[in-house]
């Protein structure tokens, strides 16, 4: 305690401790000088006597500060004082270094902020540590999150030992009609969930069991803003949510945003909800555990609930009860996918960082290589090695640190702008910011990167700067440290180049594979077909889709094209079993498409409204199932029942045209059989409209035709075009991220290699010349030089594309439908790198060959 | 007169200031005058002792006033101080025992 009292003061109040030190001394020369007073001496000399007794002052006084552990303090704050000075000497190399390593470590302070936002916070309830998913477990080992209501309720019952309260929670999209009709998104919850979850109110009051029923609103701070204009009066007043007027009686506070990562707009009860849910007979369901229990004592709790569906043979629907605690903003499933996920991203941006680092490794070892006299002098003076490392390392975190303040400036201005490009194009559902203050786990992530960064870049130089020989003569250490410290560069610089190429490499297959969205074109005009995005679609839907201007035809179909791959059934042809793809469709499916019949005919109106059995196939289905053979009149069986295909024969009435009609990178598809269907029939799940006119002022008139058409829904129509586009956002915007971070990487290492081969250049000036001197021509040189910068370069790429081969491959496996292999990516990335290293290089060897020989042998190594 | 032993001059000093508060120069003479002249500990060495031993909050200060009215930084023994002392003291009674033991052993004692 004493200890750290004294280091405190010595510290805090410095130039007194320094006083009473002085103090101390001087009283001891005193009263030593009074004693030999006594003893005779005259005053003067009774004085000198005195201090030449105590002997040197100022080493006492170095020994007593050593003593009280402010001698590392004293170096350091010395070191650091060196340090700034050296950088105020070379601004132009400082500045670029802070700047290089201030944006790297400002990216992954973003990303950091993000991921610690989303999905390492706990939802701010009253009791986090507490909160609990009651997910559903499947005989299948699936896990997922939605129960019937019954068991819910059943749950409750079990569980009131184990648990404070269950709540259920069910998600809400609703139009909010007025002047201008707009999508609104909320939870439609069990009415203890607030008081369960501890949520404070800005306004109002949350519903109570009372009003479970009442068509009542709990406005979230986002939707008060959003939905309200964010009026102070908003109590009382009502939305027109679909169908019902609902009252509004109290607005959350800003903070809770209930458990989602997409935060509701609003509240309402749950068992009042019915109109807008539909079916109430299932919820998703958690709960807050009472303080001491365990999420193994809830889930033993609540397992018997299910013990007769377990022990079925042939159980329908969960057998097992998982409580997992609800550590973020996400279900425990859904994290542990995210938290895979963000394992590759997170490289990519540390790989960034270390290529920054090593890149300014290289340049401090040529520095440190160009003071090597100095630091010769200074150890053989007597500097110890570790003051040397100690003085070099300082530097190093002098620069990391400055470099941490402009990241976390940098990462604070750009991450809403970041959030932004990432979740813009959601729309209104994108999450709202979460207010990413700058806390202190951030400061201690970006304090572990900028103390990464300072061993990245000073570690290595240090040691071998410090290795030097001081024995040697300040002119001789070269013939150990050139070796050595060559090595060392080398290493770096091929491991900057491979991290490049990975980055690029990689970066350059999502580019491709992004690239192939846009590409896409299905084999009809999908940029003029337009999903109107109505749930179980009516003929009175298709009459108020018809009359809008610009509408030339409706369509019914059984699910639209290009969301995902067609589904799959097996039918009997001539004998054989053959898998194929199939889709139900009107009789205007193909006119409205623009899919040309290539034999045959559509069907015909009769046909779809009766269920007659008979079908289209497309050209590579007849091809496949009756090559060499007219199609047309073939017969095939559907004999499994529980299909949304009636048992029986099918006849082959018409040929399509070959189209895609599944996810964009599947190209066309290799069988589709097409079954007759009609408005109003289960098997119609869409209605496609084609527009000949102006396709956006027909987006916004067909969302009023819905709402005409039955006013608790607001459709959201959008052309099959734009479905594929967003199909790609994922990929476009892992894409540019990829892109960017290879293509800083590869400046960074280009202004490294040709800061490598400057160096080598200057080094070896005098044997440059000497070569010149003794015939060498200036092709020769440059092709010495350069020739040495070419085979580090070809090692880098020599690392890097296996690894990078590797990683993609990883990819693919785990990522469906992603192409591993692009040859633009592996050919043509790793030879515009090469060509750019290599020309950063040349410039350096021109110089090299300029040399003029006397000028070289004049030169003092 | 001789120098003091290394590693010994904290217990010595820990035992001056354990005679009640002192200054650095009383604890000199302290010494001086306890060992009857034989032991003289270097004067510059002491204040880095002192701070060694206030580092290990063994002993603490405070300034006061000394016998001729100047401003003087006194030591005290703290309760770890104390207790310190107590088992240098016994520790270095059984090493010195155990030394004049060997050092005097006779021929005919030793196997």
């Amino acid at each position: 305690m004493s200890r750290l009292r004294t280091l405190w003061r010595a510290l805090t109040q410095r130039r007194r401790y320094e006083r009473e030190l002085d103090d101390e001394l001087a009283f001891h020369v005193a009263a030593r000088a009074d004693d030999l007073v006594r003893a005779g001496l005259d005053r003067a000399e009774a004085a000198r006597r005195a201090r030449v007794e105590l002997g040197m002052a100022e080493l006492h006084k170095a020994d007593v500060r050593a003593a009280h552990g402010l001698a590392l303090l004293d170096g350091l704050a010395g070191d650091l004082r060196h340090a700034w000075r050296a950088l105020l000497r070379n601004p132009v190399f400082a500045g670029t270094a802070v700047l290089i390593l201030g944006l790297a470590i400002g990216a992954n302070a973003a990303l950091f902020a993000f991921f610690d936002a989303y999905v390492l916070r706990a939802p701010a309830v009253r009791a986090p540590d507490r909160l609990v998913d009651i997910m559903a477990a499947y005989p299948d080992g699936e896990v997922a999150g939605l129960w019937t209501v019954e068991d819910a309720r059943q749950f409750a019952a079990a569980g009131a030992r184990a648990f404070e309260g269950l709540y259920l929670v069910n998600h809400v999209r609703v139009p909010l009609l007025g002047a201008s009709p707009t999508m609104t998104y909320g939870h439609a919850v069990s009415a203890d969930y607030f008081e369960l979850l501890g949520a404070r109110l800005e306004l109002g009051r949350a519903f109570d069991a009372a009003e479970a029923r009442d068509p009542v609103l709990v406005l979230s701070a986002a939707g008060w803003r959003r939905l309200a204009g964010g009026r102070p009066d908003v109590v009382g007043t009502t939305l027109q949510l679909g169908p019902t007027t609902y009252t509004v009686i109290g607005v959350a506070a800003e903070e809770f945003r209930g458990v989602d990562v997409v935060g509701p707009q609003f509240w309402m009860p749950r068992d009042g909800a019915g109109p807008l849910l539909g079916d109430l007979g299932s919820a998703t369901v958690g709960g807050v555990l009472r303080a001491g229990v365990t999420p193994e004592q809830a889930r033993a709790a609540l397992q018997p609930v299910l013990a007769e569906r377990a022990a079925s043979p042939a159980p329908v629907g969960p057998t097992g009860v998982v409580v997992a605690p609800r550590r973020s903003m996400f279900d425990s499933v859904e994290a542990h996918a995210i938290e895979l996920a963000a394992i590759p991203v997170f490289a990519g941006f540390l790989l960034v960082l270390l290529v920054a680092s090593a890149n300014l490794a290289n340049l401090t070892l040529a520095r440190a290589a160009a003071r090597r006299r100095e630091l010769a002098i200074r150890l053989s003076v007597g500097a110890s090695r570790w003051r040397v490392v100690r003085h070099m390392l300082v530097e190093s975190a002098l620069v990391a640190a400055l470099a941490a303040v402009l990241g976390t400036v940098a990462c604070a201005a750009a991450v809403e702008a970041l959030h932004d490009y990432a979740f813009g194009r959601l729309g209104p559902l994108a999450p709202d910011l979460v207010p990413a203050a700058f806390d202190a786990r951030r400061a201690v992530y970006v304090a572990l990167l900028a103390l990464l960064t300072a061993l990245a870049i000073g570690l290595a130089p240090a040691l071998e700067a410090s290795a030097r020989q001081p024995g040697l003569g300040a002119r001789d250490i070269d013939a150990d440290g050139r070796a050595r410290s060559g090595r060392l560069r080398d290493a770096l610089l091929v491991s900057q180049l491979a991290a490049s190429a990975i980055l690029l490499v990689l970066a350059s297959l999502i580019v491709a594979n992004a690239r192939r969205a846009d590409e896409f074109r299905p084999g009809f005009d999908f940029g003029r077909v337009v999903d109107v995005a109505f749930p179980q679609p009516t003929p009175r839907l298709r009459q108020e889709v018809e009359r809008v201007p610009g509408v030339s035809a409706a369509t019914a179909v059984g699910r639209a094209p290009l969301y995902g791959q067609p589904y799959v059934m097996p039918v009997r042809v001539d004998g054989r079993d053959a898998g194929v793809a199939f889709n139900h469709v009107d009789e205007r499916y193909f006119a409205t498409l623009g899919i040309a019949l290539r034999r045959g005919r559509s069907f015909l109106p009769g046909e779809t409204a009766s269920g007659a059995r008979v079908a289209i196939v497309s050209a590579a289905t007849a091809r496949r199932l009756w090559p060499d053979r007219d199609p047309i009149g073939r017969v095939f069986d559907v004999e499994f029942a529980d299909l949304p295909v009636p048992v029986g024969r099918y006849e082959v009435v018409g040929v399509a045209d070959d189209v895609a009609s599944g996810v964009f990178f599947a190209g066309r598809d290799r069988t589709m059989v097409y079954f007759p269907t009609a408005l109003g029939e289960p098997t119609a799940g869409a209605l496609l409209a084609r527009v000949d006119g102006d396709v956006a002022r027909a987006l916004r008139a067909l969302v009023d035709a819905c709402t005409r058409a039955d006013a608790s829904v607001l459709c959201e129509p959008a052309t099959l075009e734009s479905v594929v586009a967003s199909h790609r956002l994922p990929l476009a915007v892992a894409g540019g991220v990829a892109s960017s971070l290879g293509f800083a990487a590869l400046a960074i290492s280009c202004i490294g290699l040709y800061g490598v081969v400057a160096f080598t250049v200057v080094r070896r000036t005098r044997e440059i010349g000497v070569r010149i001197a003794l015939g060498a021509t200036p092709r020769a040189v440059l092709r010495f030089v350069l020739g040495g910068a070419v085979r580090r370069i070809a090692l880098g790429l020599a690392i890097g594309l296996p690894v990078c081969l590797a990683l993609s491959a990883l990819v693919a496996a785990n990522v469906a439908e992603v192409r591993a292999f692009d040859a633009r990516s592996y050919v043509l990335t790793p030879l515009v790198l090469a060509l750019v290293a290599v020309a950063a290089a040349f410039v350096q060897a021109r110089r090299a060959a300029r040399v003029a020989p006397v000028d070289a042998l004049r030169e003092d190594g | 007169m001789s120098t003091v032993l290394p590693g010994t001059l904290d217990v010595l000093v820990l035992k001056a200031v354990s005679l009640g508060a002192e200054h650095g120069y009383g604890l000199l003479l302290r010494i001086q005058q306890l060992s009857q002249g034989a032991l003289e500990v270097e004067q510059g060495a002491l204040y880095p002792a002192l701070a060694r031993l206030e580092n290990q909050g063994l002993i603490e200060s405070e300034w006061g006033t000394s016998e001729n009215n100047r401003r003087a930084k006194f030591y005290s023994l703290t309760r770890a101080g104390r207790a310190r002392l107590a088992h240098e003291q016994s520790a270095w009674h059984a090493f010195a025992d155990a030394m004049a033991l060997v050092l005097g052993a006779k021929k005919e004692t030793a196997r």
